[in-house]
C-alpha cells in the first residue's frame, strides 16, 4: 500500500464515521437547475447586445447622481464619484454590471443592478442589507466584464513605527476613504484580527441618504497559494465578474453576487472588489448591497496605499481609540 | 442530441457519481449541506455543457473542477467570518468518544488548512489527481502545486503532531 493509499484510506475511514445526511434527489435537482442554465444561456445569447448597450447607458447616467454628494442617480449609474473626482472621469471609469435581463422562464426575482439607490440605502437604524430569499440564490447568469484601464496599481507606503493592523484600523481606513466620497459617519463596528495574518472589520456607513453595511479585510495572500486567482470563474452566486492583472502584477477582481455578512447565514447580494498586490497583501472590500457605491469607489478603497498587515503605529493607536465600540466577533483569519 | 437521451445519460451519471463528488466537496468545505450545494452546482453546470463534455469521459473531471472553483470563489466572500476551528466537523456514529476523536483528527486538521492548500491536498491525495491536473483545476503553476502540497503536508504534520506518511 502506498502512502497516498494510506492517506485516502484514513480519510475514507474518518468520513465513514460521520453521519452524512441523505443525499436525496440531487440528480433531479441538478437536472432542473441544469435546464434553467440552458434556457438562460439561450436567452442571454439573444439579449447580449442589448445588455452591452444598457451598460454603456448606465455609465452615462452616472453623471447625474452622487452617493454622499446630494445626487439622486439610479443604482444602475452607481452614483457619481463624489467630491474631488470630476464627472468627466466618472464617464470614463464608472463600472457597473451590464444589465442582465431576467429570463421569463427563470421564475426568480433576483434583484437587478438597476435597482434604485433608495432601495439599497435603508433608513438609519434599519437593517441595511438586501437579504435574498432562497429562491433567488442561484443565478448562472454571470456577466463577464472588464476592469477599467484607468485602475492603476497602488504604490504601498512604508509605515512609520509599523504595527500589526487590527479591526479598528481596518475600519478607520475604510472610513477615511468613504469620507473622500462625501460626509457620513461610521457605526456598529465589528471585526477581528490575527497579527500578521488577517485583519477585518464590518461597519455601517450612514449619510444623509441612508445607511449601508460595508466590510473590508487585509490578509496575507501568500497563505492561500502563490498564484492569486486572476480570471473570473463564473459561478451560480455571481451575476457579474471582472478580473485583471495590473501593470505591477497586482491582481484585481470585481464580483457582484451573493455572500454572507458577518454574523448571519442569510444570503445577501453584495458587490466586492479585491486586490492582491505583489507584496502578497490581499485587500477585500464588500458593499452589502447593490450600490450606491460604484466599483470605482470600491477600487479606490482597496487601492489605498496605506493598506497592509502592518500600518503606522500612530494610525493604529488612533483607530483603537476612536473606533468605538468595536465588537470582536472572533472571526479572525 | 435528443433531450430525452441527454437527460437519461445525465441522470445515470449523477446517480452513480454524486455521492463520491459530495464527499470531495465535504472535504473542501467541512459542511454536508454546503457540500450538497456545491455538488448540485457542479452537476447542473455539467448538464448545461453535456453536449460538449459527455463523449470524452471528462464529465467527472469537469464537475470536480466546478466544485473546487466554486468552493474557492465562495471562500473569497466568506473569508472574514470563517475561522479555523478545533471543533469536529460532524458528530460521529456510536462507537465511543475516544474512538471518534481518533478517527476525526485528520478531517479536523484538514479543515484548518488555508482553502487553496486544502484543495491541493484533496485533489492530490484524495482524488489522486496528478500535479498537472491539480494545477489545471486550480489555475496554479506546477511548481506552485508542488510547493503547496509540501507546505500543506508540513502543516498537517504539525497539526496532527505525527509523522504523516504521504
Amino acid at each position: 500500500m502506498t502512502s497516498e493509499d494510506s492517506f485516502r484510506e484514513r480519510l475514507e475511514t474518518e468520513l465513514a464515521a460521520l453521519r452524512a445526511p441523505a443525499i436525496g434527489g440531487i440528480a433531479g435537482e441538478a437536472l432542473a437547475h441544469g435546464r434553467r442554465i440552458r434556457r438562460r444561456e439561450r436567452v442571454v445569447g439573444v439579449v447580449g447586445g442589448v445588455a452591452a448597450v444598457a451598460g454603456v447607458t448606465a455609465g452615462a447616467v452616472a453623471l447625474g447622481g452622487g452617493f454622499g454628494s446630494g445626487g439622486a442617480g439610479t443604482a444602475a449609474s452607481g452614483g457619481g464619484l463624489g467630491p474631488g473626482i470630476g464627472p468627466g472621469v466618472a464617464m470614463e471609469t464608472t463600472t457597473r454590471a451590464p444589465v442582465a435581463t431576467p429570463t421569463p422562464t427563470s421564475g426568480t426575482s433576483r434583484t437587478s443592478p438597476t435597482s434604485s439607490p433608495t432601495s439599497a440605502l435603508s433608513s438609519p437604524g434599519s437593517p441595511p442589507s438586501q437579504v435574498l430569499s432562497e429562491s433567488t440564490q442561484s443565478s448562472p447568469n454571470t456577466v463577464i466584464g472588464t476592469v477599467p484601464a484607468s485602475w492603476k496599481p497602488p504604490v504601498p507606503v512604508s509605515p512609520a513605527d509599523p504595527t500589526a493592523a487590527d479591526g479598528p484600523s481596518v475600519a478607520e481606513l475604510v472610513i477615511e476613504a468613504l469620507q473622500r466620497f462625501g460626509p457620513g459617519t461610521g457605526s456598529s463596528f465589528s471585526g477581528s484580527s490575527i497579527s500578521g495574518v488577517n485583519a477585518n472589520a464590518t461597519l455601517t456607513w450612514t449619510t444623509q441618504h441612508g445607511a449601508i453595511r460595508i466590510s473590508a479585510s487585509v490578509s496575507d495572500g501568500a497563505l492561500d497559494g502563490k498564484t492569486p486567482q486572476s480570471q473570473c470563474m463564473p459561478a451560480f452566486e455571481e451575476d457579474y465578474c471582472a478580473a485583471a492583472t495590473l501593470s505591477d502584477g497586482s491582481v484585481v477582481m470585481v464580483q457582484h453576487g451573493i455572500g454572507y455578512p458577518s454574523g448571519t447565514s442569510a444570503p445577501t447580494h453584495n458587490n466586492m472588489v479585491s486586490i492582491t498586490r505583489p507584496d502578497h497583501a490581499a485587500i477585500n472590500v464588500v458593499e452589502w448591497s447593490d450600490g450606491p457605491l460604484t466599483d470605482d469607489q470600491l477600487y479606490q478603497i482597496v487601492s489605498d496605499p496605506h493598506w497592509g498587515l502592518r500600518m503606522a503605529g500612530s494610525f493604529v493607536g488612533h483607530a483603537d481609540a476612536v473606533v468605538r465600540p468595536f465588537t470582536d466577533d472572533g472571526a479572525g483569519g | 442530441m435528443d433531450q430525452a437521451i441527454r437527460e437519461q445519460e445525465f441522470t445515470e451519471f449523477a446517480m452513480a457519481r454524486a455521492e463520491k463528488l459530495r464527499r470531495t466537496a465535504f472535504l473542501l468545505c467541512g459542511d454536508w449541506h454546503r457540500a450538497q450545494d456545491l455538488t448540485q452546482i457542479g452537476l447542473a453546470k455539467a448538464y448545461a455543457a453535456w453536449h460538449r463534455i459527455h463523449g470524452d469521459g471528462a464529465v467527472e473531471a469537469y464537475v470536480r473542477q466546478i466544485i473546487v472553483r466554486e468552493f474557492l470563489s465562495q471562500q473569497r466572500r466568506r473569508s472574514w467570518h470563517e475561522q479555523p476551528s478545533d471543533a469536529l466537523p460532524e458528530q460521529a456514529l456510536d462507537g465511543g468518544q475516544e474512538r471518534a476523536e481518533l478517527r476525526l483528527s485528520l478531517l479536523a486538521a484538514l479543515a484548518r488548512l488555508a482553502p487553496k492548500r486544502r484543495a491541493v491536498v484533496v485533489l492530490r491525495y484524495w482524488e489522486d489527481r496528478s500535479v498537472e491536473e491539480t494545477a489545471s483545476v486550480l489555475r496554479m503553476s506546477r511548481s506552485a502545486v508542488k510547493s503547496a502540497s509540501l507546505r500543506a503536508l508540513a502543516d498537517l504534520r504539525v497539526l496532527l503532531d505525527e509523522d504523516l506518511r504521504v
